[in-house]
C-alpha cells in the first residue's frame, strides 16, 4: 500500500543528505541510531546526551558492548532496528519540496499524524514543541525537523519519540522509570524504579550511584524482553533531580562523590550528566530482577511490601504511555507482561536514603551485603 | 435507582424519563440495556493483568481500574454481549446494579455501539460487586491539545514553494 507520508519522509531526507555531516549516533539494545544533521551547531550538542553514542561508519554494524555471548550477538544483530535520521531546519528544505499530505485536523492530541492500517510510518508535528518528527520503519530513514536549536530537556533527552518508536519496533517499551543495579559477573542485575514525577526516582538513584551502584538510566529506560529475562537499555545518560528548597530534601542526599557534570534547567531541575565510557556510574545494560514502586504517602516506618501484577501495571503504566505517541496498546500490554513477570515491591519513602538503600539491597536477589 | 440531574455528569447517551407525579424533577435515566457495545478503540485502549483490566481514555487521561468481582460483566459488556443478555428477565434484582455499573462506563466514555450483537456466555456475577476504580490524576500529562488549542491559521513550518 502506497503511503504519502513515507515517500515524503524519504524524499525530504534524500534531498537533505548531500548537505548534511555524519554526527555521533547512539544505539539502545537491538536499535541502532546513525545522526547526520545539517546544523552541527544546532543539534551536536545531543551528542553529548547519549548513553551509548557511537559514530556514523559506513558499513558498520551494531556490536552490542555488553560482553553478551558470540550467539546472543548475532541474534541481537539479525533483528537490529535502523534509524537513519537527519536533524535539520525547516527552511534546509528546498522550496521544490512540497509539505507533507497532512491536514492539521486529522492530528491526534500529541500531533500524530493518522496513520492508514497496514503502514508503519511515524510522523508528528508539535506545533508548540516546534519541531517535526517522523521515521519510516520500511526505509529507515528519520527526520527530526525544527525551526530553532534545542534547548532545556530537550537537550538532555533528545529524539524521545524517535527512541519509542524504535524501541517499540524492537518489542520493547520506553518506561517512565529509574534503575539501579550492581556488578554481578559479566552483567549488572537491578531494579527499576517506578514512581511519578516527584517520587523520589531520581533522588533514590543519586543515592544508589555515590555508595558505588550503577543506573542504566533515569526518567527513560528502554526495557526489552529477552528469553526469560526483561532488560534494561540505557538511552540517556542525564539523571535530572529536583531543585528544592533543603528542607524538604533528605537530610543525606548526596552532593558529592558522584561522577557527574552538574547544570541547572529553568531553575526547577538539577541536571547531573554521567560519564558514558568510565563504568563508574553508567551501565548499557541491566537485568531486571525486581520493580520497586516508590510509595511517598505511605508510613515512613511501614515495611515493604508485595505488589500485586495489576498494583505494579497501574503504578507503571499512565506516566509511560499518556505522553507517548503512538505504539500505546502494545505499550500497555507489555507493561503488563513486565508486571506480570518480575516481582514488585511497595517501597515506602524513608527518612533518610540510607534507610532507602538497605531497603533496595534487601529487595535485589542476591544481595549479601548492605551498602 | 433515582438520578439526581446534578449527579448526571454527562446525559447525553441516556434516554431520560421524567417523572412529575409528586411535583419534584425527578429523573430516572433508562439506559438502553438492549444496545451491544464495544471498548471505544483507539482512544480507548485497555488490557487484563492479574485479574484487573486496567483502561485509559487516552483522550482525557483518565485511567480506570475495573476490579476482579467485576471483570466478566466488564469483557462481556465489551465485547458485544447487550446488558440486558446479562439479565434472568425484568425483574432481576441485579438490573440496578448492572444499570449503574454501565452507566459509569458509557460516562467515562469506554464503550461505543457495537454493529453486532453476541450471545452472553454464561457466568455467575453479583451486582454488589461491580466495580470501577476511576483516576484523573495523570489527566493534566495530556495538558492542553498542543495541535488543536493552537492557532489554526498557521501553516506548515517551511517556506512555500516560490
Amino acid at each position: 500500500m502506497t503511503d504519502p507520508l513515507a515517500d515524503w519522509i524519504r524524499t525530504v531526507h534524500a534531498t537533505l543528505l548531500p548537505d548534511s555531516s555524519a554526527a555521533r549516533g547512539a544505539s539502545w539494545g537491538p536499535v541502532r541510531m546513525v545522526h547526520r544533521t545539517t546544523r552541527p551547531n544546532w543539534f551536536a550538542a545531543i551528542d553529548n546526551a547519549w548513553a551509548c553514542p557511537s559514530f556514523d561508519q559506513p558499513g558498520e554494524e551494531f556490536t552490542p558492548t555488553d560482553g553478551s555471548d558470540e550467539a546472543d550477538r548475532t541474534d541481537r544483530k539479525a533483528r537490529t532496528i535502523r534509524i537513519n535520521v537527519i536533524t535539520a531546519a525547516f527552511v534546509d528544505i528546498p522550496p521544490h519540496i512540497a509539505p507533507p499530505p497532512l491536514r492539521r485536523s486529522a492530528l491526534g492530541p500529541r500531533g500524530e499524524a493518522p496513520i492508514p492500517p497496514g503502514n508503519s510510518t511515524r510522523l508528528t508535528w508539535e506545533e508548540q514543541g516546534d519541531q517535526v518528527v517522523g521515521w519510516d520503519p520500511q526505509s529507515g530513514c528519520a527526520l527530526l525537523l525544527r525551526s530553532t536549536p534545542l534547548n532545556g530537556y530537550d537537550l538532555v533527552s533528545p529524539m524521545r519519540w524517535l527512541v519509542h518508536w524504535g524501541i517499540a519496533a524492537a518489542g520493547g517499551i520506553l518506561m517512565h522509570a529509574a534503575s539501579v543495579g550492581r556488578p554481578e559477573g559479566k552483567s549488572v542485575r537491578g531494579a527499576l524504579l517506578i514512581g511519578e514525577a516527584g517520587y523520589g526516582k531520581s533522588t533514590t538513584t543519586l543515592a544508589c550511584l555515590s555508595r558505588g551502584w550503577l543506573t542504566c538510566g533515569d526518567d527513560a529506560v528502554a526495557v526489552i524482553q529477552d528469553g526469560k529475562s526483561w532488560v534494561a537499555h540505557a538511552i540517556y545518560a542525564a539523571v535530572k533531580t529536583k531543585l528544592s528548597h533543603p528542607a524538604s530534601a533528605p537530610p543525606d542526599l548526596p552532593s558529592a562523590g558522584v561522577n557527574s557534570v552538574t547544570w541547572d534547567i529553568a531553575g526547577t531541575k538539577r541536571v547531573h550528566l554521567l560519564s558514558s565510557t568510565d563504568s563508574q556510574t553508567l551501565c548499557q545494560r541491566m537485568v531486571i530482577d525486581a520493580l520497586i514502586l516508590l510509595d511517598p504517602d505511605a508510613d515512613p516506618g511501614a515495611n515493604c511490601v508485595a505488589a500485586t501484577p495489576a498494583q505494579a501495571r497501574l503504578r507503571a503504566t499512565p506516566s509511560t504511555l499518556l505522553p507517548l505517541p503512538f505504539e500505546r496498546e502494545a505499550a500497555l500490554q507489555r507493561i503488563g507482561a513486565l508486571a506480570s513477570q518480575v516481582p514488585a515491591t511497595l517501597l515506602p519513602r524513608r527518612a533518610t536514603l540510607a534507610q532507602t538503600m538497605i531497603d533496595l539491597a534487601r529487595l535485589l536477589p542476591g544481595s549479601t551485603q548492605l551498602p | 435507582m433515582l438520578y439526581n440531574r446534578n449527579n448526571v455528569k454527562d446525559a447525553s447517551y441516556l434516554n431520560m424519563e421524567i417523572s412529575d407525579g409528586y411535583g419534584a424533577a425527578i429523573i430516572r435515566p433508562i439506559l438502553e440495556l438492549d444496545i451491544a457495545r464495544e471498548i471505544d478503540g483507539p482512544t480507548v485502549i485497555a488490557d487484563e493483568v492479574g485479574g484487573e483490566t486496567l483502561a485509559i481514555n487516552l483522550n482525557t487521561g483518565s485511567y480506570f481500574v475495573i476490579t476482579t468481582g467485576s471483570l466478566a460483566v466488564w469483557n462481556a459488556l465489551a465485547s458485544g454481549v447487550p446488558a440486558a443478555s446479562l439479565l434472568i428477565d425484568d425483574d432481576d434484582p441485579r438490573a440496578t446494579g448492572l444499570r449503574s455499573f454501565l452507566s459509569q462506563l458509557l460516562e467515562a466514555g469506554l464503550l461505543r455501539e457495537a454493529a453486532e450483537a453476541k450471545a452472553a456466555p454464561a457466568f455467575e456475577w453479583s451486582a454488589e460487586h461491580l466495580l470501577i476504580e476511576q483516576h484523573t490524576d495523570m489527566a493534566d500529562l495530556l495538558g492542553l491539545d498542543p495541535i488543536h488549542d493552537a492557532d489554526a491559521n498557521v501553516g506548515w513550518p517551511m517556506r512555500k514553494p516560490e
